[in-house]
């Protein structure tokens, strides 16, 4: 009873805290303790200690360790440095004011003689901290290796006890400032951006957030008449995140909020803690929105005016305008000069802008990270795409998604609501249970701790879609450079059915069956494939057949003995493509469904298909019609029609030997294995047409491969990430071929 | 739930488990506190996490291979760190109690200011009856309070969210501080 009650505290308690105004804080509380008074004092009185609590536990182990002073002589904040010297570095000019310090131009004595920027933290920012997490950043920053990155060389203390970066020393100008004067157009401009976008990428290879991204930490120059940015301050912000954000944010005359107007939502509401790759994404959104447009997505003044409760609003709750929208809205004379400062007119511009490009930065700038772009390697390759002229994935939000964006919007009036619900249910229950204790408290403690159970396992699930949409970001990165196993390991630790659709998951899991496909795990290839067609949902219907994904998963259930499995695919496959009008998906679809025989259910729903392939057969080309004869063969031999199925295998088989696309094929076999499938064909058709000297033919050679090319699969090189269809092609060619070996 | 890799038994033992480490722990870390209290008489202050993060790195350099598990690590840390806060509070305060007459000395110092060496030994003594009632809370307090860990490394040592320490943090605070303060009022 004790832990039970304990937990329904807990929650109780964690809800109350989490509701923002005192009156719905309080008619919550009155709901929920109605008629348990005792209960109401207690979480009053948890509440109450919780606002004095940070008061009372903070500072005291800092006071107990202090030796000689209980406070650190403390910096004022704006004494000017009157040094001109730090450690190693001597000043040589003051080159800048930042919101979080000063920055110089020193020059380095030893061990090097070099230039550097050396950035003095301002504030009473707790030196030892800062430092010690820079100690522990270093060796992820020491491994970033980058044309585009500027490295942090060093961190130390001034004489005065204030933190200290020395940065690579670099030449440039802000980037929304140099794209201006050099008179960028927007392509120019995505070329640029693209390059940072590189950059950061690398950092997240190694495990560094830059946290920070915003225009005046991208710069750039010309060097030998080539743009070059640099990307600076990289783990400066994890190192300063030590001190609380808030105060600082409202100290420094508004400065600090030019940052907050680059700050993902996660990262201004958890002070920095909750912070991913997609925090980068989300600045880069914002750089990018400025770099089209002209406009920052939120304006730093207005930011800094409101103070940061309401700017933490603003940015949690406000709808970035399309920036075409921001365009739209310009006045004509602003229009054109921004649109000059993009070497075009105001017109183009706007066409330039609206739609794709629209798209692709309102995804960077979702408040929900899970519906941004999961890396920005995906941000770059959509920016490629646009550029040449390919369709974006970037997509208008649905419906549903509306309605999710109302609940958002009007989250407050939402939550409570369903919170008073919720807990009030809670509160009903726990109150009959302390009614029945004395008689029926067994029972009834059951039921609470069910009540507590649902909760935490719905938190364990949230839990394990977090983690495990982390191990597809892992995975998907470990396969960008080649990891496959490291890949497999990482995806592995996580449920597989944990994990939710998306375009990365699809690929993350196409690229590891394949991989098991060719290592002949097929039972591992199968788990794979069979989580295709729910992350597939993304695809409309017919261009699935395109991805190869329906000829993925078939094969590999029959080779795995997953029989069972192999019926519900089918079924499924029929139910999505019975009325295809693409020849790819019919053909694929007909030879999928009858490598076994098929049941006459299924025979009668694939006549539609059927009759589709036997019309197109005629007008499609070479490469086409092969595949059209095997799978329409294949469906003779199952209709109980040997004669046509000879006939029609037969001439796949003068296709096949003439063919010139398979004289190309590496690794080369693939004619055999299309031999093979129609040798397998053509053996079954004579056996039902009883026609016994050429059966005993047909065997001899179907034994004739199995024998040369049985074991063969291993020889695939699995380094080739195109193999899969080759695979697919030898696993079709097995199947038949031992079903009519293993027939007699 | 079985699948559940962080179910309601295992957590309270991996702390214990940490405890094993205690003694190489607390020596680096103790002796980390005396240099640097030497060094810095200037009165700059020993941060518990400064400490634990110089301490992972010294012993992460000295044996590379036993300290690769750096959740492990902070976990003992932190019982070491409390030893140490709690010892040198206990200093302290036998310290500065000689320097009181003998006519202060046997009265309870009700009235006067708390000091921070007062706070923290109550904060560990009310500590030691959450840790009967409420182990979970209790070890939170050990890591975050202690430890001076951040969320984030508390979650990675416990193997739970984010979000689930801050809840946790802030219930065990509250907690821990009405029952400080009923103890004062009775």
């Amino acid at each position: 009873m004790k832990d039970t009650s304990r937990e329904i505290e807990m929650l109780l308690f964690d809800a109350a805290l989490q509701i923002g105004d005192e009156p719905t804080r309080l008619a919550f509380l009155d709901q929920t303790c109605v008629g348990k008074p005792e209960m109401r004092d207690r979480l009053d009185e948890l509440l109450d200690a919780h606002r004095q609590s940070d008061a009372y536990f903070s500072g005291v182990t800092e006071a107990c360790t202090a030796v000689a002073e209980p406070f650190p002589p403390t910096p004022p904040p704006d004494a000017p440095e009157s040094l001109d010297r730090i450690g190693a570095y001597r000043l040589l000019e003051r080159i800048g004011e930042g919101g979080c310090g000063v920055v110089y131009l020193a020059e380095q004595e030893s061990p090097v003689r070099r230039r550097v920027a050396l950035k003095v933290i301002r504030l009473g920012m707790d030196t030892e901290r800062v430092i010690a997490r820079f100690e522990i950043e270093r060796q992820a920053l020491a491994m970033m290796d980058h044309p585009h990155i500027a490295h942090v060389l060093d961190a130390g203390t001034t004489p005065t006890g204030r933190p200290f970066f020395a940065m690579e020393w670099v030449r440039g100008r802000k980037i929304t400032d140099f794209c201006d004067e050099q008179r960028l157009g927007i392509r120019q401009r995505l070329d640029l951006f693209i390059e940072v976008c590189q950059a950061i990428q690398h950092a997240h290879q190694k495990g560094v957030i830059h946290r920070d991204i915003k225009p005046s930490n991208v710069l750039v120059s010309m060097q030998d008449g080539k743009m070059e940015p640099k990307v600076i301050d990289f783990g400066i912000a994890k190192a300063t995140d030590g001190s609380d954000l808030t105060p600082g944010l409202t100290d420094v005359g508004g400065q600090p909020m030019g940052t907050l107007a680059s700050m993902s939502p996660e990262q201004a509401a958890s002070g920095g803690i909750d912070v991913d790759t997609r925090s980068d994404v989300y600045s880069l959104g914002i750089l990018l929105y400025e770099l089209l447009c002209g406009r920052a997505a939120f304006d730093p003044a207005e930011l800094g005016a409101s103070g940061y409760p309401a700017a933490l609003e603003i940015l949690l709750h406000r709808d970035v305008p399309v920036p075409s929208s921001v365009i739209a809205g310009l006045t004509s004379a602003e229009a054109a000069a921004l649109a000059a400062c993009r070497d075009t007119d105001a017109a183009k511009w706007i066409s330039t802008i609206r739609g794709d490009l629209d798209q692709v930065v309102m995804k960077c700038l979702e408040k929900d990270r899970s519906r941004r772009y999961e890396t920005v390697n995906g941000l770059a390759l959509d920016l490629a795409r646009f550029l040449a002229n390919e369709p974006v994935l970037a997509r208008p939000p649905r419906r549903l998604y509306r309605l999710r964006k109302f609940v958002d919007r009007n989250r407050a009036a939402c939550l409570s609501t369903l919170l008073i619900t919720l807990t009030v249910l809670a509160g009903f229950a726990v109150s009959t249970g302390m009614y029945l204790r004395e008689n029926a408290a067994l029972k009834e403690q059951q039921r609470l701790r069910q009540v507590a159970e649902t909760a935490r396992a719905a938190e364990t699930r949230l839990r394990q879609q977090a983690q495990a949409r982390a191990n597809v970001s892992k995975a998907s990165l470990l396969l960008s450079q080649g990891k496959t196993d490291e890949a497999d390991t990482a995806l592995r630790k996580t449920p597989l059915d944990t994990i939710e659709p998306s375009r990365e998951a699809t690929g993350v899991f196409r690229s590891l069956g394949d991989w098991h496909l060719i290592h002949h795990r097929w039972k591992a290839a199968a788990e794979c494939y069979m989580l295709l067609p729910l992350a597939n949902q993304f695809i409309s219907g017919d261009q699935i057949s395109d991805t190869g994904d329906m000829i993925r998963t078939a094969p590999v259930l029959l080779l795995a003995g997953m029989d069972d499995a192999y019926e519900t695919h089918r079924a499924s496959l029929i139910q999505r493509f019975a009325n295809t009008s693409s020849t790819n998906a019919a053909e694929q679809l007909v030879k999928m469904c009858l490598l076994k025989p098929a049941p006459p259910e299924i025979m009668g729903q694939l006549q539609a298909p059927v009759a589709f392939l036997k019309k197109k057969a005629a007008t499609e080309h070479p490469w086409m019609c092969i595949l059209i004869q095997t799978s329409l063969a294949l469906h003779e031999l199952r209709a109980g029609n040997p004669a046509d199925a000879i006939v029609r295998a037969d001439q796949a088989l003068v296709l096949v030997q003439t063919d010139p696309m398979l004289d190309q094929r590496e690794p080369p076999g693939s004619r055999e294995d299309y031999q093979a499938f129609h040798h397998s064909v053509i053996l079954m058709a004579c056996r039902q047409t009883g026609d016994a000297t050429r059966a005993a033919a047909e065997k001899e050679a179907v034994e004739d491969y199995l024998r040369n090319h049985g074991e063969e699969f291993t020889k695939l090189s699995p380094s080739e990430d195109t193999l899969f269809l080759p695979v697919v092609e030898r696993a079709l060619a097995m199947i038949l071929a031992r079903e009519a070996l293993g027939a007699e | 739930m079985s699948q559940d890799p962080q179910t309601s038994e295992e957590k309270p033992d991996s702390i214990t488990e940490s405890a094993r480490w205690l003694p190489e722990v607390y020596e680096e870390l103790r002796h980390l506190a005396a240099a640097r209290m030497a060094r810095e008489a200037d009165g700059l202050t020993l941060q518990p996490t400064a400490l634990v993060h110089e301490a992972w790195i010294k012993l992460t350099m000295r044996d590379d291979r036993k300290w690769n598990d750096r959740e492990h690590f902070f976990r003992s840390a932190a019982l070491a760190m409390r030893r140490i806060l709690v010892e040198s509070a206990r200093r302290k305060r036998r310290r500065s109690s000689a320097l009181q007459s003998n006519l202060e000395r046997d009265e309870p110092m009700k009235n006067a200011a708390e000091t921070p060496e007062d706070r923290l030994l109550r904060i560990d003594e009310t500590l030691k009856k959450l840790e009967q009632q409420d182990p979970e809370s209790a070890r939170v307090v050990i890591l975050k309070f202690f430890g001076g860990l951040t969320n984030r490394e508390v979650a990675e040592s416990l193997g739970v969210t984010e979000r689930t320490v801050e809840r946790q943090w802030a219930y065990a605070k509250s907690t821990l501080l009405t029952m400080i303060q009923s103890d004062e009022n009775s």
